[in-house]
């Protein structure tokens, strides 16, 4: 047999360690691992290279906890908007409350998930929340103009005009900032900003604030105002108190929740603003924001935290509590509608829509025909069959139902379309003749 | 899509850890179908089966790394997003992993290469006969992963494949949709990468 050199028994060292060189080839190797002392040292320390995945599977694979990150999961996944748009004016009756109405998706966007959130936050200093016909409209593939909300009875008036965008030239930064919350807020801005170990809270209360967060390991933003919470998703975002209030995003995503209505998700470039709804943000607005901080230094500081939060996590980190399990069982049967709603809507936050939608059929069960919100409840069903679970059939039986004992309702119109675009032709001609 | 019924196959540790995580049915066809078409609860199910399959393989793929959960946070939005994609062509768990596969690479892509080791990796490596018996697994899995910081990701995900979990060339081109060409010519590049690493490292080593 040929001599093997050295460099051919290294290269024989993989297939040996695997058991996979014919038996005189194995024994050739196994007398130079006797022979060469230097050649054992490089075998063995392959080995053990090779084995340390399997040795210290904890640290390659660490627990984590797999509920959270699912809920992280159907964030995400939820803040990208459907294809088919839904949307639903409030029904007349003072007594309802305003619907979360339009859902709309679009094909998903890249967006860089930054550490820093720069969140402006315009909390309106009219009531336009309050009975408002809101009906926040994301864009598809082109950003649309701002929808005008509707008028309804009881609703405070809406602006004729666009609302003005946050004033972002002339902020200043805020000796209040830390090293991982920089705060850049006008003079006549009021805030103050709450830590509590990895947790980090601002209260704006009046004024215009950009605020760029960089975290360390796993802290957290939020912002609350009167109007608003803004949970910080990883983004450079401005909040304004100017008019009605407005949140924009400049890169990243933020979760805007009003404080009457469901939890919006704005990403890079759009902007919320009250009694108008979701709209794209304006080019001096990031050219403004852009002269306090950069976003390419942002990211490059968010590389940076990402290579500091290497080292494995600490044990003693506190296990997240387990999202809550809608069990629609659990709630009373003579509850008022909107417990059952409220439920409803944190099953939905929760990504659970067929617990969602089961909660709503319960709900129609126990709730007196006579009810003001079986109407809104009816549109929620409507909503989460379309656009969630994928059941238009279901989604036309309540929209069907909605049309016929509220025919002077404001959203009638607008369901009476829905149903018609699923039932077609087959549907009942009376509801579908032209109005 | 069309449901199928997949026969039970022989035990074989290794493989199952790498290309099966549970078997799948007609039940498994029907979840499918319903998270493909938005029902959350469906994917809920799914993503229960699947999600340690998918974290063991993105985990073997960029090493120790507190990046992990954010990956396979990318990975299943990617697996919702493309579910439309799945065809019932080969096992889902084969079509899991080319997702997982390609989000993780792209991540790895996207890291700065500087970055991502750490002087103190390569400290094991330089170690001497004497110390090295004292390094714990966990030294030395940081010390595998700096030796293969410099080898392009498909190459790494090959020779773990292949060094690490044992996999047949065949099996690792069935699973990755390479050929076998391919994969033997990646697995015999990291291997003279991580040869030529090694004896450098021994020999500052020996030169103290």
């Amino acid at each position: 047999m040929d001599r093997f050199t050295e460099e051919d028994f290294r290269r024989l060292a993989f297939d040996y360690l695997r058991g996979d060189l014919a038996p005189e080839v194995e024994e050739r190797v196994e007398e130079h691992l006797v022979e060469s002392e230097e050649f054992a040292d490089h075998v063995t320390r392959l080995q053990e290279l090779l084995q340390s995945p399997k040795k210290a599977n904890a640290d390659l694979v660490p627990d984590f906890d797999k509920d959270a990150l699912f809920d992280r999961i159907a964030t995400e996944i939820n803040s990208v908007p459907a294809a088919n748009v839904v949307q639903f004016t409030q029904p007349t009756d003072a007594d309802e409350e305003p619907l979360n109405s339009s859902e709309s998706r679009r094909s998903p966007l890249l967006y860089i998930v930054a550490a820093a959130a720069l969140i402006a936050i315009g909390f309106a200093a009219s009531q336009f929340w309050q009975s408002a016909t809101v009906t926040p409209q994301i864009a598809e593939q082109t950003p649309k103009a701002p929808v005008a909300p509707k008028k309804v009875e009881e609703t405070a008036p809406v602006p004729d005009v666009p609302a003005k965008p946050a004033q972002l030239a002339e902020l200043e930064l805020d000796q209040k900032s830390t090293e991982s919350v920089r705060v850049f807020a006008g003079k006549s801005a009021n805030w103050n900003l709450k830590k509590a170990k990895n947790q980090s809270e601002i209260d704006l209360e009046e004024g215009t604030v950009l605020v760029e967060f960089v975290p360390k390991r796993d802290d957290a933003l939020e912002l609350n105002t009167k109007h608003f919470n803004i949970r910080v998703l990883g983004t450079i975002f401005y909040a304004s108190d100017d008019g009605e209030g407005s949140v924009g995003v400049v890169t990243g995503k933020v979760q805007v929740t009003p404080k009457s209505g469901e939890p919006i998700t704005l990403v890079s470039g759009q902007e919320y603003v009250g009694g108008v709804g979701v709209r794209p943000m304006e080019t001096k607005q990031l050219a403004d924001a852009e002269t306090h901080t950069s976003v390419e230094k942002h990211l490059d500081l968010l590389a940076e935290a990402r290579v500091d939060r290497s080292k494995p996590k600490e044990a003693t980190k506190p296990k997240q509590e387990p999202k809550k399990v809608v069990v629609p069982a659990a709630i009373p049967s003579n509850a008022p509608a909107k417990v059952w709603r409220e439920e409803a809507a944190e099953a939905q936050r929760a990504g659970q829509y067929g617990i969602a939608a089961k909660v709503l059929e319960r709900a129609l069960v126990n709730l007196s025909a006579n009810d003001p919100l079986r109407g809104a409840i009816r549109l929620d069903l409507s909503r989460i069959y379309i656009n969630r679970l994928g059941q238009p059939a279901k989604a036309a039986t309540h929209l069907k139902h909605f049309i016929e004992s509220r025919p002077s309702d404001i959203a009638t119109p607008t369901a009476r379309k829905q149903y018609c675009k699923i039932v077609g032709p087959e549907g009942d001609p009376l509801l579908c003749v032209e109005q | 899509m069309s449901g199928f019924v997949m026969l039970a196959q022989p035990h074989h540790p290794k493989r199952d850890e790498v290309t099966e995580s549970s078997p799948q049915t007609t039940d498994e066809a029907e979840l499918i179908a319903s998270a493909a078409s938005g029902d959350m609860v469906a994917f809920r199910e799914l993503y229960d089966r699947h999600v340690e399959y998918v974290t063991k393989n993105v985990a073997r793929l960029i090493g120790p790394s507190s990046d992990l959960e954010d990956v396979v946070q990318d990975v299943f939005v990617s697996v919702y997003r493309s579910l439309d994609n799945y065809r019932g062509d080969s096992k889902f768990t084969t079509w899991l992993y080319r997702v997982a596969r390609n989000v993780t690479i792209d991540h790895i892509r996207k890291q700065p290469k500087h970055k991502t080791v750490e002087l103190s990796d390569w400290r094991p490596l330089r170690a001497n006969s004497d110390t090295w018996s004292k390094l714990e697994a966990r030294d030395l899995l940081r010390a595998l992963y700096a030796a293969l910081d410099n080898v392009p990701a498909e190459h790494r995900e090959v020779f773990l494949l292949h060094e690490v979990e044992g996999m047949k060339l065949r099996e690792i081109s069935e699973l990755t949709g390479e050929s076998i060409n391919t994969i033997a010519a990646r697995v015999r590049r990291t291997r003279e990468k991580m040869t030529s690493v090694l004896e450098r490292k021994e020999r500052e080593a020996d030169h103290g």
